[in-house]
């Protein structure tokens, strides 16, 4: 696994999203990694790293990281499609996207490989998550 | 004066081939499980009762968990929670690195077929 090239995909994911202006409108920057702060109000994105692995030469010299994230939409509600507008924009902004810079590399694809929604129920309260499996082709400079 | 050897491959190729692949992706399924099994979070080892792989005659090569588990005795409804988080718990992937892995061991393994072993000719 490697670290440096997740804090690049991590640092592109984070910025991507929370600086968008529809995005913005619609969840006011509420954009976390791993688990959101307590008491944080919904709907909310969070991604996390799901799988990845390093991409070598055959002298081990690393090239590249493929990184699996999952980017969702969590909302209390019912309904998926109330989270619809936040998981188009979000996918929009990070489908099929190639050679994007960031400070210490590049990511040099991301791209949606399935789609999920899923339902909990907790304390009698209805959540819904809306969201993608995301595939990062990731270099460090 | 002209010396020929013809050898044809291809009938045992083609008929020693779904064996063959086929023994890569029950291979591939249980390199994925194990990995599975590594990584699920083992608080009743109930979630981890339920991992299994299987290839159906057509090829589809499935790693399931959940479900019933037998040595428990309980209905295992926390799979897809455990994997893809919760809005208050964050995810504890094991199947998708159990998808990966093994993808990436079939691929190799296909890679690797010795294709005259498989026409039978040695």
């Amino acid at each position: 696994m490697a670290a440096v090239e997740i804090i690049l995909a991590e640092t592109w994911l984070y910025s991507t999203l929370a600086n968008d202006v529809t995005l913005t409108t619609l969840i006011n920057k509420r954009v976390f990694s791993l688990q959101p702060p307590q008491g944080v109000a919904f709907p909310f994105i969070a991604y996390q790293l799901q799988a990845g692995n390093d991409i070598a030469t055959m002298n081990n010299k690393r090239v590249m990281a493929e990184l699996v994230y999952q980017v969702k939409v969590i909302g209390q509600t019912p309904s998926p499609l109330d989270l619809a507008p936040i998981f188009q924009q979000l996918d929009a902004l990070i489908h099929n996207k190639v050679n994007q810079q960031v400070t210490g590399g590049t990511i040099y694809s991301c791209v949606r490989e399935q789609s999920f929604v899923q339902a909990e129920t907790d304390k009698g309260i209805e959540y819904r998550h809306l969201g993608g499996i995301y595939r990062l082709e990731v270099q460090a400079t | 004066m002209e010396v020929r050897i013809t050898e044809n491959l291809m009938p045992g190729i083609i008929s020693g081939l779904p064996r063959a692949v086929k023994a890569v992706f029950v291979a591939g399924g249980k390199v994925g499980a194990d990995v599975a099994h590594q990584r699920v979070p083992k608080l009743s080892g109930a979630l981890d009762d339920t991992i299994e792989a299987s290839v159906d005659d057509a090829g589809n090569l499935t790693i399931k968990a959940g479900g019933y588990s037998v040595k428990y005795n309980v209905n295992v409804d926390y799979a897809e929670p455990v994997e893809l988080g919760t809005h208050k718990m964050t995810a504890h992937p094991y199947m998708i690195p159990a998808h990966e892995t093994a993808s990436q061991y079939i691929l190799d393994r296909l890679a690797q077929l010795d294709w005259r072993s498989l026409s039978g000719s040695r």
